[in-house]
């Protein structure tokens, strides 16, 4: 029950429950035949309070004088059947229309469905677009993911072989300088062992007599032999760029080199030419001995077996010629072989068969 | 029954508003008037149409007669009161009918006859579907303690003020009570 409890709804339920005195109906009356507002607002209340009723709504006291209402006013109970009929109507009114609804929102969901539906197939047929698209993309990416992968080999592998080039490259310039360190140390050597053969043989020339020619011969080709071993040792510097300069005595990393006497030896007495016993003074340092043995003029032989102390020190070993003609073959031989305290011999036999004797003593300066 | 005359009826309906159509619609809301006033009063429906269109007559014949009449309701109103004690007085003549008049059981038919009554009128008498909806919305049962702000919602969809709503609505609660009485009446 909704009804007002205002004073005026009051008033207005005393009117229609018949509890009203005559003077006060008649005001009412007055009121509502004035008051169209009025009139339908008791109208609207007795609907109510019959709908209440009708539906057991009322409360107790409510419901007493509506019912004592009915006798005063016997239409009412009319009324009563007519509202139980219309909740019905709208009960079923609501049913049908919930029903209508449900059918609306089942027509609507069908509807949402289908079109869930076709989206679906516009989604599907996207989807299909998308997978060829994937398709053609995972083929795509798998192609280039072997491009990429056998570029990244063939990179690898270029890079190995560049790596393995420069290698070989770096190789063969650390192969190629050693070498030319090596052909340079030795042409340094070389050079080293000329320029005291030279200083020896100026020595020796100096202080020589007779021998002048093959000394001044044998110093021309000593002097050549350390030109062409400078221009040498030059032109590996060129070529390596790094080999230092040959300053003796300054170089405090250089390996120590073999001191090198350089001896000239006429054949002996007792052989063919005669001849007392030489004294050949070396450096007390020297460990290598160059040998120039003088070939006596009849020789006719071009080459020559050379034995020191009956071990060959040479074989076949070519004559040189001073400008003058006179013929020579040097060997050489490590300076510890010589002996100082007894007689030092070389056997030179020409391929002409004649053989010839170097005897000398050796005294260390 | 009614001795309303044509010219009688005029001047009411000229006395009631300078539109006809307008005035057609007062006369109806006067007569509506008149009758729930019998009805509350404890006339029975058989009788107080009747008696609202007596009371209707003696306006229109005081209009007639040249009488000034400057509240038709009001007058209406005073007429009905002694239309409704010549009722009252007449039945008490009856010697077996001392009280009011009986209350009578409701008309002789079964729920399920009513409602279709109803529903006959529903078709008939509810002009649109927006009415019935108006009906169904209005009486609803359910809404409970909230009625009065479903009822303002009905009026704020409508675009009509909650009064008129209420107005609306018993007038259409009216037309079926009428309709559904006829019904029966016929049926009966």
């Amino acid at each position: 029950m909704t009804l007002s409890n205002s004073f005026e709804a009051e008033e207005l339920k005393r009117f229609l429950f018949r509890e009203l005195g005559d003077e006060e109906l008649e005001a009412l009356e007055e009121q509502f035949f004035a008051n169209d507002e009025l009139f339908y607002e008791l109208v609207d209340l007795e609907n109510e309070l019959v709908d209440c009723y009708a539906r057991n709504e009322l409360s107790a006291e409510d419901k007493q004088r509506f019912e004592n209402s009915l006798e005063r006013v016997p239409e009412r109970a009319e009324k009563v059947a007519n509202a139980r009929a219309l909740e019905n109507f709208i009960k079923k009114e609501k049913l049908a229309a919930a029903s209508a609804l449900e059918s609306s929102i089942n027509v609507e969901k069908q509807t949402a469905i289908q079109d869930v539906d076709s989206k679906a197939s516009l989604w599907e047929r996207i989807s299909e677009f998308f997978t060829l698209k994937m398709f053609t993309l995972q083929y795509a990416t798998a192609a280039l993911m072997v491009l990429i992968v056998a570029g990244a080999g063939f990179l690898v592998y270029d890079r190995f072989r560049l790596n393995r080039e420069l290698a070989r490259i770096k190789a063969g310039q650390q192969s190629r300088t050693a070498d030319l360190e090596r052909r340079s140390k030795l042409l340094q050597e070389q050079l080293i062992q000329v320029q005291q053969r030279e200083r020896t043989i100026q020595t020796e020339l100096e202080t020589s007599s007779g021998q002048s020619d093959i000394l001044s011969t044998q110093l021309d080709r000593e002097r050549n032999e350390r030109m062409r071993l400078e221009k040498e040792l030059e032109r590996l510097r060129n070529e390596k760029g790094n080999v230092p300069p040959l300053i003796p005595g300054k170089d405090q990393n250089r390996p120590p080199q073999p001191v090198i006497a350089s001896i000239v030896l006429s054949p002996s007495a007792g052989t063919r030419g005669g001849g007392g016993v030489k004294t050949v003074e070396i450096p007390t340092a020297a460990q290598q001995i160059t040998v120039t043995l003088q070939i006596p003029r009849d020789s006719a032989a071009n080459s020559f077996d050379v034995k020191f102390g009956g071990i060959t020190v040479g074989s076949g070993v070519k004559h040189a010629k001073t400008a003058s003609g006179r013929r020579y073959v040097v060997v050489s031989l490590a300076a510890k072989r010589l002996s100082a305290d007894k007689n030092n011999e070389f056997d030179v036999t020409g391929d002409d068969g004649k053989s010839y004797k170097f005897v000398f003593r050796l005294k260390k300066r | 029954m009614s001795n309303l005359t044509a010219e009688g009826f005029e001047k009411l309906l000229n006395q009631l508003d300078d539109d006809s159509r307008r005035a057609g619609e007062k006369y109806e809301q006067l007569r509506e008037k008149l009758t729930r006033s019998f009805l509350w009063r404890g006339v029975l429906n058989l009788h107080a149409d009747v008696l609202a269109d007596e009371s209707l007559d003696r306006v229109a014949k005081k209009l007639t007669e040249g009488v000034e009449i400057e509240n038709i309701s009001a007058y209406a109103c005073e007429v009905s009161r002694f239309v409704w004690l010549e009722h009252t007085r007449k039945n008490k003549e009856i010697p077996t009918d001392e009280t009011p008049e009986p209350a009578p059981a409701p008309a002789p038919v079964d729920s399920d006859e009513r409602l279709a009554f109803l529903n006959k009128c529903m078709q008939e008498v509810v002009k649109d579907e927006d009415e019935r909806r108006l009906i169904v919305a209005y009486y609803d049962p359910d809404p409970g303690e909230k009625i009065k702000e479903t009822r303002r919602k009905i009026a704020e969809k409508l675009g009509i003020t909650t009064n008129y709503l209420k107005q609306k609505a018993s007038r259409l609660r009216i037309r079926l009570e009428k309709c559904i009485r006829e019904c029966i009446a016929e049926a009966g």
